[in-house]
């Protein structure tokens, strides 16, 4: 089972497209495959003929464990599932592994037990001595049954329960990322006030639908080239710098955020990023992302404008050291040369991590992509 | 069933052997004449007579050299040490000689004898006189070590320790030998190196060794009125150590309390702590807690003799402690 991507502990084989005697060639496609954030494709690691089956559909297997057997015609097989030696997918970055910070005050029977039933016991509540996680703490969740009534003085009110959720999946994926970002980064906030006129002017004479999220992607990406330093990654003492321009978009799916990557933006016009971003909506909405298209981002915008919203400082999308957040396009009296004038405006917060870099050279990149937005050319 | 206490049991083990054996002799200072200093041998020199029941001059090295010798000869001695404090007096016959000869003569040489002693913790007797040591003897394979806690097991294991071809250290505790308990008058014996679970329970498993057997039951009394549930493991033998019916109780419930009167660093529960771990790690839900006795001498003053043995509120707060 391959990882493909950072944060990936197991698969399901959704569908083999061979079955067992069938000749496969390398690079070819054996199976479709579910991980917590995507489906993929399988493609064989070699050619031969697929000798056995170790994961059928509908089944989980963990990362680098054996799905299946390729080897020469008649050749026996021993000990499927002991020797794990499908290839892992490189990814084109080094991405930090969300590790738990610290340690959990758990009993080895309660480790035990959740690991048995793949339950993620550092989520849970300790009610042993010093809060430690006990066997009857994991037993408890894997029979639902409720807590230990807790002694509530009289008095306190306490909100009816309607469901209860397991943090799993892409939930879990996000909570992770998201406050490993929080706890790591130092995350200052810098505002301003960006006048739309020439973007909805262009916008609108070119006749296109052109998304105006791919506006601000160009005007970040050309501002990017001119602040390299924000285009960067804090990994353990190092600050790397990135040559390409990959900017993610957060997108709102179904089951949760997802950030799909224009790879080198800085070099692609608003059409081919317009429409890049209306099939990476479109394969997000079908949860059909793969591993290139959402991996390998050097810089994040979050564009809550569609939703109404004025204005919001969103997370840092980790290892990225910053996040643009973009609220809606209003029109606002302004004065302009000491007389009221009705203007479009939008406010974009720059998020960034002051580890990396300070708060002057942020306002001034920030200032740089108002002035690229208010500035763009009309002709 | 009649009642027997515990000093009762042993000389009725003692004398049964006796009847059975003629081998069986007993060797040990003021066991004839005056009957013994706790009384377990008294009657028996009249019964049996002076050949098999020898008082000694004031030497444990003799003593247990002679029963050595005699064992090796044919003999089935069993010696009276009168504290546990004067073993190591005789401890190069125990640990060099008896425990080494079958292994050294390949089991052509066999030295079937019992060094009975008693410990006298909790008896005001003074520092020189209220050691227990027995963990000393986890470093000489060759030996077992056996510590009964209540009359029955007391004669079964004395018997079976007069039966066994090895030499058998067999520890009793001076608070113990008042105590009551019934006894069949039928024969038995109880084999060497099978723990007793004297009360199931499903919440912490007590491993307590001789006295604190009792102690330990009378913890899980007064705990099972707040609804705590102890299993009481008596492991019986030191040595052999019955790890399996220690590590299944654990396994049961999770948690484990090791209650024994000797010294805490390096002592019994540090083994069978040890132990579990190796064996059980993954079944533990609580960390594991000795009661035991702090790294100082047994004081004399009997209120601080008091506060420095373990007893049954020890156990039973410690096992409170680890449900949190």
């Amino acid at each position: 089972m391959p990882r493909v991507d950072p944060v990936m502990q197991e698969g399901i084989i959704k569908k083999w497209l061979k079955k067992e005697g069938d000749p496969v060639v390398k690079g070819e496609t054996i199976a479709l495959a579910e991980g917590e954030k995507t489906t993929f494709d399988i493609q064989a690691p070699d050619s031969g003929v697929l000798l056995r089956i170790a994961t059928p559909e509908g089944a989980t297997s963990q990362v680098a464990s054996t799905i299946a057997v390729i080897g020469e015609s008649g050749e026996q097989i021993i000990g499927v599932g002991e020797t794990p030696e499908v290839r892992k997918v490189p990814t084109s970055e080094v991405v930090p592994q969300i590790t738990h910070e610290g340690w959990v005050r758990a009993s080895p029977a309660a480790r035990r037990l959740a690991e048995e039933h793949s339950l993620d016991f550092t989520k849970l509540i300790g009610t042993g001595p010093e809060g430690r996680i006990t066997r009857e703490d994991v037993e408890r969740v894997l029979e639902k049954i409720p807590a230990r009534q807790e002694v509530v003085a009289p008095g306190v009110r306490q909100p009816r329960i309607q469901s209860v959720k397991q943090l799993a999946g892409l939930r879990k994926s996000i909570a992770e990322r998201l406050s490993y970002s929080a706890r790591q980064a130092v995350q200052v906030v810098v505002s301003t006030e960006v006048v739309m006129d020439n973007v909805l002017r262009v916008r609108g004479a070119t006749g296109k639908n052109l998304s105006l999220t791919a506006f601000i992607i160009k005007a970040v990406a050309e501002a990017l080239r001119e602040f390299p330093e924000l285009n960067s990654s804090l990994i353990n003492s190092e600050i790397r710098v990135y040559d390409d321009v990959n900017i993610a978009i957060a997108v709102h799916t179904q089951d949760g955020l997802v950030a799909p990557v224009i790879p080198d933006a800085d070099k692609k016009n608003l059409d081919e990023i317009s429409s890049l971003i209306e099939s990476l909506d479109r394969l997000a909405s079908e949860k059909k992302l793969g591993v290139s298209e959402l991996t390998g981002s050097t810089f994040t915008i979050s564009n809550l404008g569609p939703y109404g919203v004025d204005s919001f400082a969103p997370i840092i999308n980790p290892p990225n050291t910053a996040i643009l957040g973009v609220g809606r396009i209003v029109k606002k009296p302004l004065v302009v040369d000491d007389e009221m004038k009705i203007k479009s405006v939008s406010n974009l917060s720059l998020v960034f991590d002051h580890r990396v870099i300070d708060g002057a050279p942020a306002a001034t990149f920030l200032s740089r992509i108002k002035r690229i937005l208010e500035d763009w050319p009309t002709a | 069933m009649r009642e027997l206490t515990f000093v009762d049991a042993l000389r009725e083990a003692l004398r049964e052997e006796m009847l059975r054996d003629p081998k069986v002799v007993l060797i040990g200072e003021e066991i004839g004449v005056f009957g013994g200093a706790y009384k377990v041998t008294r009657g028996l020199l009249e019964e049996f007579g002076p050949e098999r029941v020898r008082d000694t001059p004031i030497s444990e090295m003799a003593i247990v050299g002679a029963s050595a010798g005699a064992a090796l000869a044919g003999l089935k001695p069993v010696a009276e040490l009168m504290y546990m404090d004067f073993v190591p007096i005789a401890l190069d016959q125990i640990a060099t000689q008896a425990a080494k000869m079958r292994f050294m003569s390949g089991g052509a040489l066999k030295v079937p004898m019992v060094l009975r002693t008693q410990y006298s913790l909790g008896r005001v007797h003074g520092s020189q006189h209220s050691q227990f040591f027995p963990s000393w003897f986890f470093q000489i394979p060759g030996v077992k070590v056996v510590l009964p806690s209540t009359p029955y097991d007391a004669k079964g294991l004395l018997k079976s320790s007069i039966r066994d071809e090895n030499p058998v250290i067999f520890v009793e505790s001076g608070l113990l030998y008042r105590t009551k308990g019934q006894v069949p008058e039928e024969e038995y014996s109880i084999p060497l190196g099978v723990a007793d679970v004297k009360r199931p329970g499903k919440d912490i498993t007590v491993v307590a060794f001789s006295r604190l057997v009792l102690e330990a039951l009378k913890a899980a009394e007064i705990l099972e009125q707040q609804g705590i549930s102890l299993e009481v493991v008596d492991p019986r033998t030191v040595q052999p150590l019955d790890m399996k019916t220690i590590i299944d109780s654990v396994k049961k419930t999770g948690r484990l309390v090791v209650a024994a009167d000797d010294v805490k660093t390096g002592g019994l529960g540090a083994e069978v702590s040890a132990a579990v771990v190796e064996e059980a790690f993954d079944y533990l839900d609580a960390p594991i807690v000795r009661v035991a006795c702090p790294p100082i001498p047994v004081p004399f003053s009997p209120t601080l003799e008091q506060a420095y043995m373990p007893n049954s509120d020890k156990i039973a707060n410690t096992c409170v402690a680890l449900l949190g």
